[in-house]
């Protein structure tokens, strides 16, 4: 399982690594598509990125539209983390 | 030269998307790598017979029907005879191990029926797979015009995790369930990773009747030219594309065997996994081409042309009749690696349904670049390894054989004539590993959007939005309706 550190530096990783975005810019509160410059398009791979990353099925799809921030992102992995550790 | 919109590649979806674009006269022009015009649904003749090569029939061509409102909008109908399947018309499984016949008619009600005489104590569990097939239909704007189209576009791309295959647990039959999932042969997804969302997609085509076209799909592609010449509409041939060129973020040119055509628009029509051979990856997100890289195929096929030495009729055969046969045992899950004589067996007539002409069936099953590796030679085109042909002849031998025993009981009711490796699709039709039906539409894998982020780059195919003549009508439909306009282009053709 992760940490709340090692989660956030994977997502981190991931959007260096596949959107090629600048490291310094991934503040928590940077919004991902105004600040970050993503677009839906790239979400959908956001998605199958951090599935594959995470080993995890990201199938809410309300909670993955209200993602607006790399906090909220992080809130809602936190969230699957805690109910599969729940499990 | 300078063009609006260029189409690549030929096949149907490449030849709709050109032909909706000219009807609405826009600058179009196709550029096909083969020397022929039409992919998959082209028609070719061995001893005077012929044979149909990825085309046997198809469903939505109903007066009401989407893919029938399409040509009529395009003027393709006045050139096209076009049969439904007569009311005794069914797909027809059988089993190796087992003297059971299951028929599925091309008909909910119908379909309905006889299962349940056949298998009574499942009644309920039938009613309520068909009842689920037609709701998740009805909410299929292809199917019911009043759907929202952007609103099913929203999400489309993530397949439903309904698993297709939940709805029938509970069924003590697997033969029923084979005869209930025998549409899986139509676009290629094992049972275990089949959506309810696409299953439904495609067996409802099917279960709302099923259509012939008289000539086949050459008789498609013929009508296609004819109205694409009409319109002005360049076609080159033989033609290969070297690179797109982008400028200022948007599509800017097309370079082909030295030829430089100035263009805003490009529809790919390929395989999206080559997406790249075209374009600077450079240009897109990592993430974005190792997900188009890596996407998972369809399986690819081996197919057995042979004549047929007596009318169907003769042998209580009917060619409006879709034949297949498997164990009882089988479940339908991807057949790689597997023994090769367990595969499932599927025979269809399509030419002798056009009533003329020397009589044809072909034979299909599933094959693999495994199958054939050793007679590939280092991964180029039409080059074969020496022993290609004598075991292209032996399996199809061995498949005619096969057949023969199973649905003639005569040995010499179909003679081989021609087949089909993986090695022919990939090389033919520019199919990787020979695949028949594109990436897999599964519940593991998010179909790629015909939008991407380069700017005047389209995609489509059978990769795109769904498979087969209907699902690669439909994803020209959709991809030529971003650049013109979805809502408005819709309401042409559908009339709502």
């Amino acid at each position: 399982m992760f940490t709340d550190e090692q989660l956030e530096k994977k997502v981190q990783d991931i959007l260096c690594e596949e959107f090629e975005l600048d490291a310094e810019k991934l503040k928590p509160q940077a919004n991902l598509y105004e600040d970050l410059g993503l677009d839906s398009l790239d979400a959908v791979d956001l998605v199958v990125a951090l599935e594959q990353g995470f080993g995890i099925k990201l199938t809410d799809e309300e909670a993955v539209r209200s993602v607006r921030t790399l906090d909220d992102l992080y809130a809602l992995l936190r969230k699957i983390r805690d109910q599969r550790m729940g499990s | 030269m300078k063009v609006d919109n260029i189409i690549i590649g030929s096949g149907i979806s490449g030849l709709t998307a050109a032909a909706i674009l000219a009807r609405l006269g826009r600058s179009v022009a196709v550029i096909e790598r083969n020397r022929r015009v039409g992919g998959s649904l082209r028609r070719f003749k061995r001893n005077g017979v012929a044979f149909d090569t990825g085309f046997h029939y198809t469903g939505c061509l109903g007066k009401d029907d989407i893919l029938y409102r399409l040509w009529d909008y395009l003027g393709l109908l006045q050139y096209l005879d076009i049969q439904r399947f007569p009311d005794y018309s069914h797909e027809n499984i059988s089993f190796f191990d087992s003297s059971l016949e299951i028929p599925l008619y091309f008909s909910y009600k119908r379909s309905e029926e006889e299962l349940s005489s056949l298998f009574p104590q499942d009644t309920e569990k039938i009613r309520e797979y068909f009842r689920t097939v037609r709701e998740v239909a009805a909410t299929i704007p292809f199917y019911n015009f009043d759907v929202s189209l952007n609103e099913f576009f929203r999400d489309y791309w993530k397949p439903s995790q309904v698993p297709v295959k939940g709805i029938l647990s509970g069924i003590s039959d697997n033969r029923l369930v084979l005869a209930l999932l025998i549409h899986l042969f139509l676009y290629g997804v094992p049972a275990s990773q089949a959506s309810l969302g696409t299953h439904a997609m495609v067996a409802h085509a099917y279960l709302n009747g099923a259509y012939h076209i008289v000539g086949g799909g050459q008789a498609v592609i013929d009508s296609y030219l004819k109205i694409l010449r009409r319109a002005g509409v360049e076609i080159f041939t033989s033609m290969d594309i070297e690179r797109i060129d982008i400028k200022d973020g948007a599509v800017h040119a097309v370079c082909a065997d030295g030829e430089f055509f100035r263009t805003e628009n490009v529809i790919y029509t390929g395989h999206p996994s080559r997406l790249f051979d075209l374009l600077p990856e450079s240009f897109f997100r990592p993430a974005y081409v190792r997900r188009l890289r890596g996407l998972i195929n369809t399986p690819s096929m081996f197919v057995a042309f042979c004549s047929l030495n007596a009318e169907m009729d003769d042998y209580g055969k009917s060619p409006w009749i879709n034949y297949y046969a498997l164990f009882s045992d089988e479940d339908m899950n991807s057949s790689r690696h597997r023994q090769l004589d367990r595969l499932p067996v599927m025979l269809t007539a399509p030419s002798v349904r056009d009533g003329t002409g020397k009589q044809g069936a072909v034979l299909l099953r599933e094959s693999s670049m495994e199958e054939v590796l050793a007679f590939d030679q280092h991964g180029e085109e039409g080059k074969r390894a020496a022993g290609y042909e004598a075991w292209k002849r032996r399996e199809g031998i061995a498949l005619c054989n096969k057949a023969n025993m199973h649905w003639f009981g005569s040995d010499e009711a179909l003679e081989l004539l021609e087949t089909s490796s993986p090695l022919t699709f990939r090389d033919e039709l520019g199919a990787p590993e020979g695949t028949v039906y594109g990436a897999m539409h599964s519940i593991n894998q998010l179909t790629p959007s015909h939008m991407t982020r380069l700017r005047g780059l389209y995609l489509s195919g059978q990769s795109i939005l769904m498979t087969g003549i209907v699902g690669a009508s439909l994803s020209s439909l959709v991809t030529v309706g971003e650049i013109v306009g979805k809502e408005s282009l819709w309401e042409r053709i559908t009339g709502s």
